[in-house]
This record gives C-alpha cells, sequence and structure tokens, in this order.
C-alpha cells in the first residue's frame, strides 16, 4: 500500500447514535482502500462500502459508513479529487453533473436556451399533436353528449325560442340540407341547425362538436343571399370536422394543469394566467385560419365567390364592431381574413 | 463568528447563523427551475432535496451547520402517489358524485396521517452532528387536534381558534426529539390569544392613519373626485379609479403590518417558549426590520420579475436565524439518538401538494 501524494482529507468523525466530534483525518490509496484516523482510533474501509453525499455549492460533505459512522468535511475539493482519483465511476453521476450546471454560469446560459427552445418546440408542435390525436379518438357518442350538455347550458342561460317566420326557417333548412349534402365527411358527424333568439349574443352562428349549428335570429336576419350562409356553413363545419371545439378544450385545460403542476410551487396562479392565456388565444387564431381555409377551399371548388363572405362579415361588424387588439383576439385580423376571401376571385 | 457569552457555569447562550450566498443560491435556484420544466416536473423533487441541502447545509450552531440527508427518489415516489390521488380527486368529481364524496371524506383521516407523516419524515432526515430529529406524534392526537377540535368553531363562534393553534403548535413541538432530548413548548395560549387581538388592533389603527394621510393629503381633491363619480355614475373616471385602487393597496399595506406583527409575535413568543433538554432557545426578531426586510423584498421581487427571489430568501434566512439563540446547559457533544424505523416520504409530499402548511 502506497500513500498518493495529496491523498488526505481533514475533517470530523461522528460514531453512530452519538454526537461527539472527533478531529479525523480521512487516507485513501490507489486501490481504494481509506483510513480514517482519530487521536485514538483507527477505522479501515473500502471507497465501494461508504456512501457520499452529492456537493452542493460549499456546503458540508458527509460520508456515511455501513455501520452508521459518518465523517463530515468542508474540504469539498478534496473529496471530488478522492472520487476522482479512486472512484471515476461515481465520478460522472446526475449529481456531479448538477454541481457542475450549478457552478457555472456559462452551463446555466447554455440551460436556458436549450429550455426557451424545448418550451416553444412542445407549446407549438408536441402538445398540439398530443391533443389532436386525443381528439380525433373521442368516440362520437360523447361529442354529442358534450354538445347536448352545451345546448342545454346556452338554452337555459342565453336562448329562448326562435321569433323568426315559419317560411324563412324552412328556407333556411332547406338551405342548410343542401349544403351539408355538399360534405364529403357528412356520415361522421350528425349535422343539424337548431334557431334560437337571444337578447345578449346578438348575430351569431356557430357548430358544436357533434355537428350541431346554432343560429341566432340577429344572424339570420343579416343573411340576403344562399351563397352567404354557404361561407359561413363552410367556416363553422371546419371546426366540426378538425374536432377544433374538443382541442380547444384540451389545449386550455391541459396547459393550465401542466404549467400548475409545474409553476405551482414558485409563481401565482394569476401569474401564469396571462401567458397562458396568450397561448391559447394562438391556438384559437390557428384555427380560425385552418376554418377559413376549409371555407375559401369550399367556395372555390363550388364556385362561390368570396365577395359573399365579404359582404356578410361587413354586415355583422356594422352590427356588432369589435375592436380587440390582434395578440388577444381569438380571430386572425379582419384585413387579414377578407383578402384572404377576396383572393378567391381573382383566380 | 460565534457570539458566546458566558453566562455562568453551566449554561452559555449560542446564536445561529445562516451563512448561505446569494451567488450561490441564485445558481441552484435557476437551475432547479429550469430542469424541472425541462423535466415536466419530476425534477422537482431533486430540486427541493438540493435546495434543503443547501439551506441546512448553511444553519450553523456552535461552528457546526445541519444537513439533510432525505434520497430524491423517495420524495419523487411520494410527489408521483400524491399527483395520483389528487388526479383521481379532481377527476372523480367529473364522473361519479358518490366517489368525490367518498375521497373528500376520507380526506379528513388521511390529513392528520399526512401531518404526523411528513414530520416525523423531514426529522428523520434533519441531522445535526449526526444526530436525527426523531418524531414521536401519535396519530390519533393529530386527528384530535387537526379534524376533531374544529367541531368548536361553530359552537363558540370562532373564539377557540387561537386556542386550537396553540393546541396544534404544542402538538407538533412536543413530540419532537432531538437524539434522547426530549423538545418541549412551554409556551400559553393566552399568546395567541393576545396576538389575534393585537394584531387586528394594529391593522384597523394603521388602516386608519394610512387612509387618513391619504385624505388629508389629497383630501380637496379626493371629496371632488367622489361627488363627481356620484353624479356621473355611468362615466368611468381615470383619478377616482387611481385614487380608489391607491385607497386599496394601503389597506393591504395596513393588513400586511397587521399580519406581520403576528407573524413575528408568534414567531419570538413560540421559540422564545421551547426547551430541547435543559437549553431554552430565545427568538428575538424586530418588527420594524422585520417590515422593513418584507417589503423591500417584495419591491425586489417585483421589480426584477421574480429573478431576486433568491436573494430575498437568503436575506430573510440570514435575519431569522440570527435572531435565534440558544441557552445551552445540555452537552451538545454528549447527545445520542434513539432508533426510528424507516418513514415513508409519500406523506410529505402529499402534504406539499395539498399546500398544507405545518411548519411556523
Amino acid at each position: 500500500m502506497t500513500l498518493t501524494s495529496g491523498s488526505n482529507i481533514t475533517g470530523t468523525l461522528y460514531n453512530k447514535g452519538i454526537s461527539t466530534p472527533h478531529t479525523a483525518t480521512l487516507y485513501y490509496f490507489d486501490n481504494g482502500d481509506i483510513i480514517i484516523e482519530t487521536e485514538s482510533t483507527t477505522k479501515k474501509l473500502h471507497i465501494s462500502s461508504i456512501s457520499i453525499s452529492p456537493r452542493v455549492a460549499n456546503t458540508q460533505r458527509q460520508i456515511i459508513m455501513p455501520d452508521g459512522d459518518m465523517f463530515t468535511t468542508h474540504d469539498n475539493n478534496a473529496v471530488d479529487a478522492m472520487i476522482a482519483k479512486i472512484s471515476p465511476q461515481q465520478k460522472n453521476t446526475i449529481q456531479s453533473l448538477l454541481y457542475y450546471l450549478e457552478s457555472h454560469i456559462s452551463a446555466i446560459a447554455a440551460l436556458i436556451v436549450v429550455s426557451i427552445i424545448a418550451v416553444f418546440i412542445f407549446i407549438k408542435f408536441i402538445f398540439p399533436a398530443i391533443v389532436t390525436h386525443i381528439a380525433f379518438s373521442i368516440p362520437t357518442s360523447t361529442l354529442h353528449l358534450i354538445s347536448e350538455k352545451t345546448v342545454e347550458y346556452l338554452d337555459n342561460q342565453f336562448f329562448t325560442t326562435t321569433q323568426l317566420p315559419q317560411a324563412r326557417i324552412l328556407t333556411i333548412n332547406a338551405q342548410f340540407k343542401e349544403f351539408i349534402a355538399t360534405i364529403p365527411d357528412k356520415d361522421n358527424y350528425t349535422f343539424t341547425l337548431y334557431f334560437r333568439h337571444s337578447n345578449f349574443i346578438g348575430p351569431n352562428a356557430f357548430a358544436l362538436p357533434d355537428g350541431t349549428f346554432i343560429i341566432t335570429d340577429d344572424f339570420v336576419k343579416l343573411i340576403q343571399h344562399k351563397q352567404e350562409l354557404f361561407t359561413i356553413l363552410a367556416h363553422e363545419t371546419a371546426h366540426v370536422v378538425y374536432r377544433h371545439g374538443v382541442r380547444n378544450i384540451l389545449l386550455n385545460s391541459g396547459l393550465l394543469v401542466i404549467a400548475i403542476a409545474i409553476f405551482g410551487d414558485v409563481v401565482s396562479t394569476t401569474t401564469i394566467g396571462l401567458p397562458l392565456l396568450l397561448i391559447h388565444n394562438g391556438y384559437s387564431r390557428e384555427f380560425e385560419r385552418q376554418a377559413d381555409a376549409f371555407a375559401i377551399n369550399y367556395c372555390k371548388k363550388n364556385h362561390i365567390s368570396g365577395k359573399h363572405f365579404v359582404n356578410l362579415y361587413k354586415r355583422l361588424q356594422q352590427k356588432a364592431p369589435t375592436n380587440i387588439p390582434s395578440l388577444l383576439s381569438t380571430h386572425p385580423s379582419d384585413e387579414e381574413r377578407l383578402s384572404s376571401f377576396m383572393a378567391i376571385d381573382n383566380k | 463568528m460565534e457570539s458566546i457569552e458566558q453566562t455562568n457555569t453551566d449554561s452559555k447562550i449560542i446564536s445561529f447563523h445562516f451563512t448561505g450566498k446569494a451567488s450561490e443560491y441564485f445558481k441552484i435556484w435557476i437551475v432547479n427551475g429550469l430542469l424541472t420544466v425541462l423535466t415536466l416536473g419530476i425534477y422537482s423533487a431533486w430540486a427541493k432535496v438540493r435546495t434543503n441541502r443547501y439551506m441546512y447545509g448553511n444553519i450553523y450552531l456552535d461552528n457546526e451547520p445541519f444537513a439533510y440527508t432525505a434520497l430524491p427518489v423517495n420524495i419523487l415516489k411520494g410527489r408521483l402517489l400524491a399527483l395520483g390521488f389528487f388526479i383521481m380527486y379532481s377527476l372523480s368529481g367529473q364522473y361519479s358524485q358518490t366517489l368525490y364524496i367518498i375521497l373528500t371524506v376520507s380526506l379528513l383521516p388521511i390529513i392528520p396521517w399526512v401531518i404526523v407523516n411528513s414530520l416525523r419524515f423531514r426529522g428523520k432526515y434533519t441531522l445535526y452532528r449526526n444526530i436525527p430529529f426523531i418524531y414521536k406524534g401519535d396519530y390519533l392526537d393529530a386527528f384530535k387536534y387537526f379534524i376533531l377540535i374544529y367541531i368548536w368553531v361553530p359552537l363558540t363562534l370562532g373564539i377557540i381558534i387561537p386556542y386550537i393553534y396553540y393546541k396544534q403548535k404544542a402538538y407538533i413541538i412536543n413530540n419532537l426529539y432531538f437524539g434522547i432530548l426530549p423538545v418541549k413548548y412551554k409556551g400559553k395560549a393566552s399568546t395567541f390569544y393576545i396576538a389575534f387581538i393585537a394584531s387586528t388592533i394594529i391593522t384597523l389603527l394603521s388602516a386608519g392613519v394610512i387612509v387618513g394621510i391619504a385624505m388629508a393629503l389629497g383630501s380637496s381633491g379626493f371629496f371632488e373626485l367622489l361627488k363627481n363619480n356620484i353624479e356621473h355614475a355611468a362615466s368611468i373616471n381615470v383619478p377616482i379609479i387611481a385614487t380608489v385602487s391607491g385607497i386599496y393597496v394601503l389597506l393591504i399595506i395596513s393588513f400586511f403590518i397587521g399580519s406581520a406583527f403576528y407573524k413575528i409575535f408568534i414567531l419570538n413568543n413560540v421559540i422564545s417558549s421551547i426547551y430541547c433538554g435543559q437549553s431554552q432557545l430565545s427568538c428575538s426578531m424586530d418588527y420594524i426590520k422585520y417590515i422593513s426586510i418584507f417589503l423591500t423584498n417584495a419591491l425586489a421581487i417585483i421589480f426584477s420579475l421574480g429573478l431576486a427571489i433568491p436573494w430575498a430568501r437568503i436575506r430573510y434566512n440570514k435575519y431569522f436565524y440570527s435572531s435565534i439563540s440558544i441557552s445551552l446547559k445540555d452537552n451538545l457533544d454528549e447527545i445520542t439518538s434513539i432508533d426510528e424505523k424507516d418513514i415513508k416520504s409519500f406523506a410529505e409530499e402529499l402534504g406539499g401538494f395539498l399546500d398544507l402548511d405545518i411548519g411556523f
């Protein structure tokens, strides 16, 4: 046995179960043997039998022996040198990597960059992909249940029976059937149209996940042309067949759960709220773009002029003007939408 | 660096010290945050252990630091179990009303179990000079002081609440052992009543003073604005909103002054009533100093968008531990430990997840 140079660590030895400190020196040797010497005792062990606490900044390290004795030292560098010298397999553990990260500002900077990229990729691609997969595996019966409950809720809260003349309802209904007949995916959904009156909601038309459409009286009054109705129906149909409704719910609630699970300890829910709202609106805008693209495609195929959408949209804007800044809005900006519809006629 | 005063032959007063540095802790804190995000929360168990290792390892008494020795894997297991329970609990509400009620009712016996076991876990892995803290609290007592006792709240119109807090502190402290030395709480329930009443009076007084000053400073404008606002109730008035939210902020500050008094009064009195063996602890935090530290910390955190959190924590810990001392009558070199069976960390983690604050 040869003593290697610089191969000792000074510290304190505590025997199991008693707080008496003994000034001690730990000697280590190339073959892994360790000797801990105090004024009156000598212990001999092997590096493989002891457990060395991970390094955290410059706090005291504990070396715990199989018999429950403990050697403590503040000489962290000496402990690291011992590990590197006689127990290199312990050197590359997670814990020593963590200490490396925590003590190198450049490593932290790199970690910040990696984290930002990872969070961006997760929010932009991975999470929406998972949600889309889940949304499309939801059985139609569940979609039906969700929609039924929604109609029930809306009827209780906002809607009364339609006040439109019977003839108008029959016409719109016939046009709706005509429209549905042109949808290739029609058999997977139960496309039905409900007429409702509301003093609060104003002119609006929207679709629920199972293909139930709700159209308000005020909206019907705005329609001057069959083709106008078709453009709106096409937009809403896209929300149904792409399952935007359920995807929206999953994105919203899923993101909140993940955010609270990760940041819950660190910051309050209100601080998480605003970034989440912005991310969520980003998703919603994406859905609206997709639905517009679907409607534009539909118009092209069925030779409907983009003017119909634009006209109806402008009438709608006069009735219910919106002035929401683009970052907070769920729909793409007006100019953006209308110009893409106008572009249909240019071809 | 130790402030040792020799009072008589068999007792000396030693102060606690906190030696953490903001620069060191900042790096640990930010790596913890980033890795927790990157691992979707799994790293939080390691983050907790490394934070506690750093914090405990920088608390010194008589030139020796404390140590935290829990393993992250145990904490992770506990965390996953707690997460499972939490998910089951929140989902059950949507699917089965009966299951939800069953789980809610089952929380009542679970909460004291979580409290007892998290105290045990925390004690077991907190070492000072190779001697762990042992918690011997009884489950039935925990059930009594954390669940059953609340029956009295409506019956006494809430007057019993300070007494409940007193009993809970006593239960937590009196069952703790440092090795074979029993830790005893010799405080009185009256402390909690004084704290409650005094902090209420202080809140009201400071609210009165603050709002009074604010109104005196802007009285001419204020009443004019108030009058205008009542006359034109429909129109939204920017100055009145600023004034009202200003008063709101001032009221929050006065509430904070009252609760700071409560916190400091309780900490000083409770810690000063704790005996470890023959040795008595003492805590002498200063109200003004505490409030100034808290306010400047809060401002620094707000204006740094949270980056000052590590600095603020270190700063508070430095002040807190330097305020605590022990009048030592036991020989710290001759404390022996008692054996305890292994303690699962699940209970502590369930406690953390459901946000049960059981420290003082």
